[in-house]
């Protein structure tokens, strides 16, 4: 049951709507409860022991540490325990997802150095959402560490916090502070929550099912044969697959977002204009936001203060200068970021050579920002002007689409044969020559999308430009605003790629 | 004068109502369109426009069910040999959830005297959300056929046209394989069983 299927906008999630708001306001959060655990089991069936074990434990490793910090024990103990509560959690989530990977490369290895395979691999189901839940559990303890959040939580608004039913198949990771009260309250339905939120559930249909849904049928035909195909035409398939993804996957979080909103509860936003970043750190910064906070938080700040990167920045800055240690430094913090961000993508090699390419790409911006300067105050540029601002994007958008090849590639290998194949007789003809209409999109279908990005670009532009189109849309004149919000359904009715004729297309993210 | 929160509630039942008036213009304008122009609608639903363009009670015989129902019943051969009027509404991979719509597009303008049904698509399972899933999607197609025909659009602008029938449900093509070739049909040594129950449930209401 995917958030962008019938069942889920007309059945399950006006369901839930008419219990909680028929529900006493102190009863409400148990509804939310039970519906993340129905939906919960309608995807993952009995998987949901998983969902349940973490919330227990998560609980109870937060009661231990709130225990150990009201009796004064030492930070030293309050370390143990967080530290054998996370390793529980990844311990959980390495055996049913990793297993498998680890499993296989170890037998490589061994083979490979004339030994025979040591481990057999398993066939292990994946509860949905497990790379998503296991992070906010991980996050809730090291807040409670922090003393971030109060002592004494209730078993029932950490295990609502875990498994509120929007949130579980992709997210957004939110931190214990930004949602769990707002969950707890069960504050009852507004008009304006309501209608905004079923609003922003159109739009991420119009992203999904319009755009990402249509190119998906493009993305698959070059990826799935990439040996047939080379110069411009991989090239733009990596742009498609860019777009695809990030009109599924913003799409299907304004979905989501909408669902929550209905219920009065603001979840963190998760993208911010991505294709406007000026460079790949900024990129990061607006892409997958929510991810990216919780790495810098969970991992990367505790890595900056940990006494090896210390001891090295103040060796560094003795012995090499200011800018070698600033280097090392981030060298060494990001790192762990980085592998953790592919890793956490799913166990793959491409993944694995994904989060390091952002790694190598992150540490060379910040290796030539210097020359940079030089190179822009010899023309005579102001750091704003526009020439330097295009020439900037421009050179992100070939990062991010370089990144995405190898990411949506068949493996790693795959990957570089397609990112070689760009070069391998490149010429611009396909472009016109009606070979990209030979790759199951017609030109309507490119037309589509076109506009598709053309709408999805002009609210980002104004977005950007800090105006609020559903706050400028509601104070229009009535039949303005119905006529707007009646195009906006019936694009995604004629216009949507669904029914005969198109594949079901699962969200790519809840495959992570 | 009506206080903001009857207003509100007014407004809001506008909304949606004027919404479904739309929808459902929308879906007869496209019904009739696809009625007329059979070479624009895509062969998976070809059967059961067409049915809806049969004269009213004409129909003797309606068969319905998957590929194996529309590879071994001949409506041409049944009117030549027999006089019998028969329609095919049979699907490739047909789901219980068509067949019922298929059934019920036909009881509301024809009264055949013998509905045969394929029965192995009361063998083929599927999951409990899937199944609901295909209920809403298909009770959604049938009430609002917008949501059917809504990329007929595409066909127009492609000018991608397949074949028009007028052959009683048939999709007439010119590459076939010869069935037994493909050495998928169910031969009558495989033993007998009963289906998911839920196909069942849906079969007999």
């Amino acid at each position: 049951m995917a958030y962008h299927t019938g069942m889920y906008l007309f059945l399950f999630l006006p369901a839930v709507l008419l219990l909680y708001q028929a529900a006493p306001a102190r009863h409400r959060w148990k509804v939310l409860l039970l519906a993340g655990y129905a939906f919960f089991y309608l995807v993952s069936g009995k998987l949901l022991l998983y969902l349940l074990g973490t919330t227990l434990f998560t609980h109870y490793i937060g009661l231990w540490l709130e225990a150990l910090q009201s009796a004064g024990r030492g930070k030293r103990e309050q370390k143990r325990v967080l530290a054998f509560g996370i390793c529980v959690l990844l311990a959980v989530l390495g055996c049913l997802k990793y297993y498998n990977f680890f499993a296989e490369n170890l037998n490589r290895a061994v083979v490979y150095f004339g030994g025979v395979s040591l481990l057999a691999a398993r066939h292990l189901l994946l509860p949905i959402g497990i790379s998503f839940y296991t992070l906010q559990a991980i996050g809730y303890m090291a807040d409670i560490y922090w003393k971030k959040i109060p002592a004494g939580q209730p078993l029932g608004k950490v295990a609502l916090f875990l498994g509120f039913f929007p949130q579980i198949m992709e997210g957004p990771i939110s931190m214990y502070g930004q949602t769990a009260d707002q969950l707890w309250q069960g504050r009852g339905i507004r008009r304006e929550d309501l209608s905004r939120g079923w609003l922003r559930i159109v739009w991420g249909l119009f992203k999904k099912m319009v755009i990402a849904d249509r190119l998906y049928v493009l993305v698959q035909n070059v990826f799935s044969q990439h040996s047939r195909y080379s110069g411009v035409i991989v090239a733009v398939v990596a742009v498609a697959y860019t777009v695809q993804l990030y009109m599924e996957f913003s799409g299907c979080m304004d979905i989501v977002t909408g669902s929550a909103r209905v219920f009065g509860v603001t979840l963190p936003e998760n993208f911010r204009q991505p294709f406007v970043s000026r460079s790949a750190a900024e990129f990061w910064r607006r892409w997958h936001i929510t991810l990216g906070v919780w790495l810098k938080t969970y991992v990367f700040y505790p890595v900056s203060a940990s006494g090896l990167v210390k001891r090295w920045n103040r060796f560094a800055r003795k012995h090499c200068g200011k800018y070698a240690a600033r280097l090392g430094v981030s060298a060494l913090a990001l790192f762990p970021v980085w592998l953790c961000n592919g890793l956490w993508h799913g166990p793959r090699w491409s993944y694995i050579f994904y989060g390091m390419y952002y790694f190598v790409i992150l540490l060379l911006e910040m290796a030539f920002e210097p020359v940079g300067e030089k190179i822009r105050t010899l023309l005579g540029l102001k750091a704003d002007a526009w020439q330097i601002r295009a020439v900037q994007i421009f050179r992100t958008w070939l990062v991010v689409f370089t990144g995405e090849l190898f990411f949506r590639a068949d493996g790693l290998r795959a990957g570089i044969e397609m990112f070689r194949s760009i070069f391998r007789g490149f010429s611009l003809v396909p472009l016109w020559d009606g070979s990209l209409c030979m790759l199951g999109l017609d030109l309507a279908d490119y037309l589509v999308v076109f506009a598709g990005c053309l709408a999805v670009g002009a609210a980002g532009f104004f977005k950007e430009r800090q105006t609020d189109i559903v706050v400028r849309l509601e104070n229009t004149k009535l039949p303005v605003r119905w006529a707007c919000y009646y195009a906006l359904i019936l694009a995604v009715v004629i216009f949507g790629a669904y029914g005969i004729g198109y594949q079901k297309v699962d969200l790519i993210y809840a495959g992570f | 004068m009506l206080d903001s929160k009857k207003k509100n509630k007014v407004k809001t039942v506008a909304f949606f109502g004027l919404l479904l008036v739309i929808l459902t213009g929308l879906s007869v304008a496209l019904s009739g369109y696809a009625g007329k122009h059979s070479e624009l609608v895509k062969d998976r639903n070809r059967a059961l426009t067409g049915l809806g363009e049969e004269p009213d009670h004409t129909i003797d015989l309606l068969v319905i069910g998957d590929s194996e129902c529309y590879t071994t019943v001949s409506p041409m051969d049944l009117w030549k040999d027999h006089g019998i009027t028969a329609y095919l509404g049979g699907q490739s991979g047909q789901k219980i959830q068509e067949s019922y719509y298929m059934l019920k597009t036909a009881l509301e303008t024809q009264k055949p005297k013998l509905v045969m049904m394929e029965t192995n698509v009361l063998y083929r399972s599927a999951d409990k959300p899937d199944a609901l899933q295909d209920i809403l999607y298909e009770a959604g197609q049938h009430y609002f056929p917008v949501f059917r025909y809504h990329d007929m659009w595409k066909t127009l602008a492609s000018r991608n046209q397949s074949r028009g029938d007028g052959l009683q449900g048939i999709c007439a093509k010119d590459q076939c394989t010869a069935l037994y070739r493909q050495s998928f049909l169910y031969g009558p040594d495989r033993g007998s069983g009963s289906g998911p129950g839920k196909n069942s449930a849906l079969l007999y209401g």
